[in-house]
C-alpha cells in the first residue's frame, strides 16, 4: 500500500493518543490524575475507557464513511447520513421506546437492534429506488436518500409526538446522540463490525479514487463500477448502522472530517481514508469531553457538540482555503 | 478476419434508438475518423465500441472476439478512452492521474507495483509531461490536461485508442499538437486509433479513412478525398462549404462559405 504522507500520519496517531489520555484524565467526576488507575476507581476508569472506545470508534467510522460517500458520488455535501440511514435508525429507535420492548427483558439489546434494523431497511428502499435496470445512478440515489430521510423524520416526529414526556426525554436524548454504553458485549460487536469495515475500505481505497473521475472514465478503465458501488454502499450502511443503532445520531463528523483530512494528506483515498479515521475518532474523543464535563453530571449530548464546535471551525478552514478541495 | 469489426450494431439510451444498424471495419494501424451533425451518434458509436455502452443488437468483435463478452480489466487492456476533458473533482496530481490508467492490470485489493510505475515513466516521456508530474491537475491548461488523459489512456498499454473530439475545447496550436501526437504514437506504437473530430479540415488530414455517420448509420466510409465533396457536406450537414482539392494532395480543405457578405 502506498501512503502518502508517512509523517503526518504519526502525528495523527499521536494526537489520538493524546486525547485518549485527556479523556481518561477527565469526567464529569473529578479523580485526583495520580489515583485513576488505583483500585478505588476501577469502576470510573472502566466507564471512561469504554466511553473513549466508543466515541473513538464512531468518530472513525462516520468520517471513514464520509470520506466514502464524498468520493463515490462526486458530492462535497455527501455525508453518512445522506442514504438515508439516519432516519431509518432513528424511526426504528424511536418505535422501539415508544411501544415500551426497550424496557423488556434483553432491551439494552432491543433498542440498537430496532435502529439498526431501520437503518438497513431505509438503505436497501434507497438503493431499490434509485436502481434502474442494471446500474445504479449516483444522482439518483442523493435525491432518493433525501426524500426517503425526509419521510422518515416525519414519522419520527410523529412517533415522538404521541409519547409521555419520558419516552419523549430519552429521545431526543437518542436523537441527539451519546456515547455512554453499559454493555461491553455491544461495545465489541460495534468495534469488530467497524474495524472490520474500515479495513476493507482502505484495502480498496485505491477503486475510489478511479471512481471520483466519473463513471465512464472509471469504466474505461476497467474498473468494474457496479460491483465496487455495491461494495462500498454496503460497507458504509453496515458501519453506520452499526455505530448510530448505539450512538444515535451524532451528526457533522462524516461532513467535516474528511474535508479537514483532504487538506493535510491531499486527495489520495489510500491516505485520505485511514487519515479520516484518525482524525474522526480524536474529533470526537474531544467532543466526549466537553460532553461530559460541561454542564456536569448531566452533561450534553454529543451532536450538540460536534455541531456547535465542528461548524465554526470548518468555516474558518473554509476562509483560509487557497484553493477549492472540490469542484 | 477483421481487425476490428463493428456488426449492425444498435444503441442507445433507456429504449431510445441513437444508433441503428451500424457496421464497418478497420484495419490495424489505421487511423479513422468518425464525422458527422450533432446527434448523429458518435459518441454513443464510441461508447458502445467499449463497456460504457451495451449494444442492443449486433456487435464489436476484435480479431473475431465479442467485445462484450470480455471482462472489464480484458475490455480496458485492449481499449482506451479519451474525453474531451477531464473533470477531477479532487486535485489529482498528473502521477496520480496518469497512474490511474493501470488499473486494469492492478487488482481489486492492490496497488501499484515498480513495473506500473516504470510504465508511466514512459508514457510521460512520450507525451512530454515530465515536467508536470507533481503539478495538480487542475492547475494546468486545457491542452496540458489533454496531453495527460492521452498518456493515462497510454498507460493502459492498449491496441486501440478511441478519441472523443479530443481537441474540442483547445485552440488551434494545441489541437496540431495532440492530433500530431496521436499520429506520432499511431506510429511508434502500431496503434489504432478512432477519433471522433468535429473539424472536418483536421479530420482530412489526419485520418485514412473517415466515417460519415449521419442518423445513426454510417452514410459513407472512405478515404478523406471521397467523403469531403461539397455536395455531400451540404446534404449531410446542411452548410454551403467550399471545398478545395488542390492545395494538399488527397487531403481536400473545407471552406464554410457564409449566406451573406457583410
Amino acid at each position: 500500500m502506498r501512503i502518502k504522507a508517512p509523517n503526518v500520519m504519526i502525528l495523527l496517531l499521536f494526537l489520538l493518543l493524546l486525547a485518549s489520555a485527556a479523556a481518561i484524565m477527565i469526567g464529569s467526576v473529578s479523580v485526583p490524575v495520580s489515583e485513576i488507575f488505583s483500585e478505588d476507581f476501577r469502576a470510573i476508569l472502566m466507564l471512561r475507557l469504554s466511553r473513549i472506545i466508543l466515541a473513538g470508534i464512531a468518530g472513525a467510522s462516520l468520517a471513514v464513511v464520509g470520506a466514502i460517500l464524498q468520493g463515490l458520488l462526486k458530492n462535497p455535501l455527501a455525508d453518512p447520513y445522506v442514504l438515508g440511514i439516519s432516519s431509518g435508525a432513528g424511526l426504528g429507535a424511536v418505535v422501539a421506546i415508544a411501544s415500551g420492548v426497550s424496557l423488556l427483558a434483553g432491551g439494552s439489546y432491543s433498542l440498537p437492534f430496532f435502529a439498526f434494523l431501520g437503518g438497513i431497511l431505509a438503505t436497501l428502499f434507497v438503493y431499490f429506488i434509485s436502481k434502474k435496470a442494471a446500474r445504479v445512478g449516483t444522482e439518483d440515489l442523493l435525491l432518493s436518500g433525501v426524500i426517503v430521510a425526509a419521510m422518515l423524520s416525519g414519522l419520527i416526529m410523529f412517533v415522538v409526538s404521541t409519547m409521555e414526556t419520558e419516552g419523549m426525554h430519552s429521545s431526543l436524548w437518542w436523537l441527539l446522540g451519546n456515547t455512554q454504553i453499559f454493555d461491553m458485549k455491544l461495545l465489541t460487536i460495534v468495534s469488530v463490525v467497524s474495524i472490520f469495515g474500515i479495513a476493507i475500505s482502505i484495502l480498496l481505497a485505491r477503486n475510489l479514487n478511479i471512481m471520483s473521475l466519473g463513471e465512464e472514465e472509471a469504466i474505461a478503465m476497467g474498473l468494474n463500477v457496479e460491483r465496487i458501488k455495491i461494495i462500498f454502499f454496503a460497507i458504509s450502511s453496515l458501519i453506520t448502522a452499526a455505530v448510530v443503532s448505539v450512538c444515535g445520531l451524532i451528526g457533522f463528523v462524516g461532513l467535516i472530517i474528511p474535508h479537514v483530512t483532504r487538506r493535510l494528506v491531499g486527495p489520495d483515498h489510500r491516505s485520505l481514508i485511514p487519515a479520516s479515521a484518525l482524525c474522526g475518532a480524536t474529533f470526537l474523543i474531544l467532543c466526549d469531553i466537553l460532553a461530559r464535563k460541561l454542564m456536569s453530571p448531566m452533561g450534553i449530548p454529543i451532536g450538540v457538540i460536534t455541531a456547535i464546535v465542528g461548524g465554526p471551525f470548518f468555516i474558518i478552514l473554509l476562509k483560509k482555503a487557497r484553493r477549492p478541495q472540490f469542484r | 478476419m477483421a481487425f476490428l469489426e463493428i456488426k449492425d450494431l444498435k444503441s442507445g439510451y433507456s429504449g431510445r434508438t441513437i444508433i441503428d444498424g451500424v457496421s464497418f471495419s478497420i484495419e490495424k494501424g489505421e487511423f479513422v475518423g468518425i464525422i458527422g451533425p450533432n446527434g448523429a451518434g458518435k459518441t454513443t458509436l464510441l461508447k458502445t465500441m467499449t463497456h460504457i455502452l451495451s449494444p442492443s443488437g449486433g456487435g464489436v468483435f476484435l480479431e473475431g472476439k465479442d467485445v462484450h463478452r470480455l471482462n472489464s480489466t480484458e475490455m480496458a487492456r485492449r481499449f482506451a478512452m479519451v474525453g474531451q476533458d477531464l473533470r477531477s473533482i479532487f486535485s489529482f496530481t498528473v502521477k496520480d492521474i496518469v497512474l490511474m490508467g493501470r488499473t486494469p492490470y492492478i487488482g481489486l485489493f492492490n496497488s501499484e507495483t515498480g513495473d506500473d510505475l516504470k510504465m508511466v515513466d514512459h508514457v510521460l516521456e512520450l507525451t512530454d509531461l515530465k515536467d508536470f508530474i507533481e503539478r495538480p491537475i487542475d492547475e494546468l491548461s486545457a491542452g496540458e490536461r489533454q496531453r495527460v488523459l492521452i498518456a493515462k489512456a497510454l498507460a493502459q498499454d492498449p491496441a486501440i485508442l478511441l478519441l472523443d473530439e479530443p481537441t474540442a475545447h483547445l485552440d488551434i496550436g494545441y489541437q496540431m499538437e495532440i492530433l500530431e501526437l496521436v499520429r506520432s504514437l499511431k506510429r511508434e506504437r502500431q496503434l489504432t486509433v478512432v477519433c471522433v473530430l468535429h473539424d472536418l479540415n483536421l479530420a482530412s488530414q489526419y485520418c485514412n479513412r473517415i466515417i460519415l455517420l449521419d442518423k445513426g448509420k454510417v452514410a459513407d466510409f472512405a478515404p478523406p478525398k471521397d467523403i469531403l465533396k461539397y455536395d455531400t457536406i451540404e446534404k449531410i450537414f446542411g452548410a454551403t462549404v467550399l471545398v478545395n482539392e488542390k492545395a494538399l494532395p488527397g487531403s481536400p480543405l473545407v471552406v464554410p462559405i457564409a449566406r451573406s457578405r457583410p
